[in-house]
């Protein structure tokens, strides 16, 4: 086979089934059960605990699966006058730029493998951050298209208040990172990963502490999630822009947000937050200890399976409530997984890898130090996603001239005196540090 | 196969994902269309007039702000990331902090057009101004006759 026709293909396909899988087939249905299981204990309530398969709830997981037979098996519904084609053609549009973004997102350090650089990320391009800008500011097309062809009062005014809002907050988005780009000196998201080491302190939260606030702030109005979500506010305009969406055409707008979300959040932890670094464990070193570091991931990860161990076995000892039905045996059933994981951990760790001659096996290292930097931007990129939800389920909504006065008013001076202060700041801590 | 191939790549893949899942509404889903399920919702009343109203020039101008702006921003790109030790830095920041001054210039004499308020009234209105106080018993009896005439106006 000869592998340098097939080498671009790998290099597409590696990274592409990474980030497919992590962002739409893991984090999506995950963010939704957040959104419901995270809201309801904020609001001291249990949460969706009903949708089960043969009794498995997997703690209110199943209702996504529940929620997209729903959605599919809908009437997908089109008003009369609607204009059809881009009714049709504005949530194809969301979704496909949602997904679009994450291509030049970075998830690990280049791999060598066959003697060749596997770049863990899907399109390894210079103009990172401003691909990121323009694909994702392309989604205000598709939000004004929903709006405008669903001939809605509702929805119509809804798109004009989303597009306001979006392009607004764009402005305090693009001043808002200039100050770590000086720091970095580059627009490549792999690079800036690599320029902010695994030190935590010359990371670019410590550069630029404000920079980062405004983009995180103006990263909410992109989404239209909760302080900003007037797009969308049902007490004045029902739904917004995606009033008279039903069935799959809303799914996918729903999705897109997520997705947006989830990119939105892998964006901050890149560009503020080292991305794939591992705090205090840079890539040599992972490689000089892969043994050590190993074998404390399992027995870290096998004690955190015993503990959930303990707590199944007192909830089958204890019930804190019965169903009555099958539900009431779900823990019996993932007790032994549990605890079979949880040993396999310890074993791994503490019997397996001590007694194994590391020089053996060359590729070993490799995989640790793919292992644990996927798992330090997977950390960084979920806890950016829970807390997404968090303030959307704490702060109320703001009024509509309060948004547009925080654009324009306080954000767009507040980035202007960052770049200075970014500039000036980090110059001083880098050379203090060094 | 460079980065702009991959990125087409993934867009093909994106369109083939979402359009997937809009053909597959469409053909697993019941389609039986009715006249009161094909009409616009507007809170279970009957739709009245267009939806093309009036609207706010405000929005008008944040579109005009954000065109004027967001280039700014995006000059701010290639200087960010400019060899600062080629040029000199002191060089590179007055060069910076020349165009700065532009900006907010032009953002302070916005600030101070009143463009960026959002209330309803400002005490600048001229309406506001004209009206005498003292009327405002009339004028409340005049607002209230013409909001129930105008009431099938308002959605």
């Amino acid at each position: 086979m000869n592998l340098d026709a097939l080498w671009p293909l790998i290099q597409f396909l590696v990274p592409f089934l990474f980030m497919f899988g992590f962002v739409v087939a893991l984090m999506l249905p995950t963010m939704i059960f957040m959104e419901r299981k995270v809201s309801a204990y904020i609001q001291d309530r249990r949460g969706p605990n009903r949708a089960n398969i043969l009794g498995i709830r997997l703690f209110g997981m199943i209702h996504n699966v529940a929620d997209v037979i729903k959605l599919l098996v809908k009437e997908d519904l089109e008003p009369k006058a609607a204009d059809k084609t881009f009714f049709r053609f504005a949530p194809f549009l969301v979704m496909t730029i949602a997904i679009m973004t994450m291509a030049v997102i970075p998830f690990g350090e280049p791999i060598a493998i066959w003697g060749k650089a596997l770049h863990l990320q899907i399109a390894p391009l210079n103009a990172g951050i401003l691909y990121i800008f323009a694909i994702s500011s392309l989604s205000v097309y598709g939000i004004i298209l929903a709006g405008w062809s669903s001939g809605n009062k509702f929805s119509f005014l809804g798109a004009v208040r989303a597009s306001s809002q979006m392009i607004s907050y764009e402005v305090a988005l693009g001043l808002s990172v200039i100050g770590i780009l000086i720091a970095y000196g580059t627009t490549d998201l792999a690079e800036m990963v690599r320029a902010q080491g695994a030190n935590p302190l010359t990371w670019g939260v410590v550069l630029s502490p404000i920079g980062f606030l405004l983009f995180l702030t103006a990263m909410f109005a992109e989404t239209n999630r909760m302080p900003f979500d007037l797009p969308e506010g049902e007490s004045e305009l029902v739904a917004g822009f995606h009033l008279e969406y039903s069935s799959f055409k809303f799914a996918l707008f729903f999705m897109s947000e997520y997705v947006n979300m989830v990119v939105g959040a892998a964006v901050i932890s890149t560009l503020f937050f080292g991305g794939w670094q591992v705090p205090f464990l840079s890539t040599a070193m992972i490689k000089q200890n892969s043994a050590l570091i190993f074998s404390g991931m399992m027995i870290s990860g096998g004690v955190v399976l015993l503990l959930i161990s303990v707590s199944l076995i007192d909830a089958i000892r204890r019930p804190f409530f019965a169903w009555g039905d099958r539900r009431d045996h779900e823990p019996k059933v993932f007790l032994p997984l549990t605890l079979l994981g949880g040993v396999g951990l310890l074993w791994l760790g503490l019997g397996v890898i001590p007694s194994l001659d590391i020089a053996k096996y060359p590729w070993f290292p490799v995989v640790v130090v793919l292992l644990l930097q996927i798992t330090a931007f997977c950390a960084k990129t979920f806890f950016f996603s829970f807390f997404f939800i968090w303030v959307r389920w704490t702060l109320p909504r703001f009024r509509y001239d309060q948004v547009m006065q925080l654009g324009w008013k306080y954000m767009l001076p507040l980035g202007v005196a960052n770049i200075f202060l970014t500039f000036a700041f980090a110059r001083l801590w880098l050379g203090w540090l060094r | 196969m460079n980065a702009y191939g991959n990125i087409l790549l993934l867009g093909v893949i994106a369109a083939i994902f979402s359009g997937a899942f809009l053909l597959l509404s469409r053909f697993v889903g019941p389609h039986k269309p009715e006249p009161v399920k094909e009409s616009n919702f507007e809170c279970g009343l009957p739709v009245e007039g267009s939806f093309l109203g009036k609207f706010s020039i405000k929005f008008y101008l944040v579109v005009i702000l954000f065109l004027l702006f967001d280039l700014e921003v995006v000059f701010f790109y290639p200087w960010a990331v400019q060899d600062q030790a080629g040029i000199g830095v002191i060089f590179w920041l007055v060069e910076g902090l020349l165009f700065t001054v532009i900006l907010l210039v032009g953002w302070v004499y916005v600030v101070k057009q009143r463009v960026l308020e959002w209330g309803m009234r400002t005490e600048t209105t001229p309406t506001n101004l004209q009206r005498p106080p003292e009327d405002r018993a009339a004028r409340a009896k005049a607002d209230g006759s013409r909001s129930i005439q105008n009431s099938r106006m308002i959605p």
